[in-house]
């Protein structure tokens, strides 16, 4: 493979693994401001 | 003025699950088969560069609208594109009609989709079995796939009819898991299948890359040189307008845009779920399907195989002849080629999969929602008719009913719906209204930027590749210039049915309309 091939392989596997980690990372991080944790329920009866 | 009720309609079980299962609809054959093909052809590595500009002007801003009008319609009771059009433009009388022909592109491709399926599912036996272990040449592995197509009689089949048990097969299988549901149907099968699918493209990969030298007097067919055939950048090819057209064509044929599956399965979402890091997480998951596993796999083991003529006459073979021909030739040649090959065909058939169901869907979401059929009904009504129609596609196969098919089905219906579909978003819905339903739920903030390229930059691609189809071949498609005379009768037999299809899919629309199904969007609550 040629310098040119190298280059152009290596830059495109970078950038779609490099997508594909940004992507899962943020999807299984990501937190969700309309969903309570547990502890913010008020579970008690008045 | 009387209130309409907004129907309950079934949700995703998991935010990963809509993920796959869009994955799983983007990912299917053209990954591995048609990638590879275009990009040797095309100027190899160089290629990259329209694909990737392709990919950020075109793939990424079609795929956010339609998860983001997807979603917006199935909160107004709408998931197929006749509804989904309806609401996004504030019920305007016209819109619902536009939305038939992201009805009628997965139908028709689903026509001939289902029998190319069983053939995945059949090879995969065949290399358990050994059934074209023997076959030593091109021509005669050929002759192997045609007769068993049906397309002649030869030594190895006499009729299509262990390609139509595979079809059968498949087919029940389909429907089987349309008639779960999209939770436990659509959702399940992915959640296992593309699993499986990564460990399939992984072994191959390894396999391959694991060869060595195949034939030693032959030294200089290494993996690496087989990498070079596919990566080795030709940037002259970067001032012949084809090759951005066939980029552009590639990245809208893998992402499954225009097809309106996407729609559908964003309608599912709940109305707080969010649109934009998942549109982007399902394109990445098919990119790394197409550029890491197809990119690396077939091109460079013909290479190895066949030497650098050889690989070039698999490139201009088409993805049929690779996937079916030059694979299996090459599994009888390599150690454990029968298990590699099992492997190999089972991970077509499980992108085969993925995809069907994505292609039967619409249709089925259209019958529930606007006719309120129930499941059973549409299954057995879109069943019966898809059973029909593949019939004719299986027995004039050999006459070219299924390239005529493909060719309005899968290549010209979804860049005129993905046109419409922007169009309405960008300049009817509009842009300010368009990025506040984007952004909600969202997990990411899409760049402001994209509102400029879903304005003007995308339809003008769009408009860009429909224009220079007509001048490059559109004249000579619909003259049926070059069609040998034997095969005229079926191709206008293939466009009857399809043209009768979409006169159906407008009644269809009427009759919902008539019985009040098309509501102003602010008439429901």
């Amino acid at each position: 493979m040629s310098t040119g091939g190298w280059i152009m392989f290596i830059v495109s596997w970078t950038l779609i693994i490099g997508l594909v980690i940004f992507c899962y990372t943020r999807i299984f991080t990501a937190r969700h401001p309309h969903m309570r944790a547990p502890l913010e329920i008020d579970t008690e009866a008045d | 003025m009387s209130k309409s009720e907004i129907p309950q309609r079934e949700n995703w079980g998991s935010k990963l699950g809509v993920i796959l299962a869009v994955s799983g609809s983007a990912v299917g054959l053209g990954n591995f088969l048609r990638f590879p093909v275009q990009a040797a052809s095309h100027g190899g590595g160089a290629f990259m560069i329209p694909y990737f500009l392709a990919f950020l002007l075109l793939g990424i801003p079609i795929a956010w609208v339609e998860w983001t009008i997807g979603r917006y319609g199935g909160r107004h009771g709408h998931g197929s594109a006749p509804g989904v059009y309806h609401v996004i433009c504030g019920g305007k009388r016209w819109a619902k009609y536009l939305g038939v022909l992201a009805l009628l592109g997965p139908l028709g491709l689903l026509f001939y989709y289902l029998y190319v399926e069983g053939w995945t599912l059949a090879y995969a036996f065949f290399s358990l079995s050994g059934e074209y272990s023997k076959v030593a040449d091109p021509q005669h592995m050929k002759a192997f796939l045609s007769g068993f197509q049906g397309v002649e009689t030869n030594q190895f089949f006499n009729g299509p009819w262990v390609a139509y048990l595979a079809f059968a097969l498949v087919f029940v299988v389909n429907f089987y898991f349309i008639y779960r549901g999209v939770t436990k149907g659509i959702e399940k099968l992915n959640k296992v299948a593309l699993p499986i699918m990564v460990i399939c493209g992984a072994v191959l990969l390894v396999r391959v890359m694991t060869l060595g030298i195949p034939h030693p007097d032959h030294p200089d067919q290494t993996y690496f040189n087989g990498l070079g055939f596919m990566w080795n950048p030709d940037f002259s090819t970067l001032t012949d307008a084809s090759v951005w057209l066939a980029a552009a064509g590639q990245i809208f044929f893998t992402l499954s845009v225009g097809m309106g599956s996407i729609m559908v399965y964003a309608s599912y979402l709940k109305a707080q779920d969010d649109v934009a890091l998942s549109s982007l997480t399902a394109n990445s998951t098919n990119e790394f399907f197409e550029v890491i596993l197809g990119g690396s796999i077939v091109i460079p083991a013909s290479f190895m195989f066949f030497g650098a003529v050889g690989a070039q006459e698999v490139a201009q073979g088409g993805s049929f002849n690779l996937g079916f021909v030059t694979m299996p030739l090459i599994f009888n040649q390599m150690s454990g080629g029968a298990l590699i090959g099992f492997v190999w065909f089972t991970l077509l058939f499980l992108a085969g999969i993925t995809s069907s169901v994505s292609l039967i869907q619409p249709a089925i979401t259209f019958l529930e929602d606007e006719l309120r059929w129930t499941r059973q009904q549409s299954v057995l009504i879109l069943g019966s008719v898809c059973f029909i129609v593949t019939n004719f596609i299986i027995f004039t196969l050999a006459r070219g009913s299924m390239d005529e098919m493909d060719f309005w089905a899968g290549t010209m219906a979804p860049v005129v719906n993905a046109l419409i579909e922007v169009i309405l978003f960008a300049w009817v819905f509009g842009m300010t209204k368009g990025f506040r339903e984007m952004d909600l739920g969202a997990d990411l903030k899409i760049p402001r930027f994209f509102g400029f390229v879903i304005r003007y930059v995308t339809p003008t691609a769009l408009l860009a590749i429909l224009v220079a189809w007509f001048v490059q071949q559109g004249v000579a498609v619909l003259s049926l210039k070059g069609v040998s005379p034997e095969n005229v009768f079926t191709i206008w037999a293939t466009r009857l049915i399809l043209v009768s299809l979409l006169a159906v899919l407008i009644l269809l629309v009427i009759v919902a309309r008539r019985r009040g199904r098309f509501v102003k969007p602010e008439e429901l609550r």
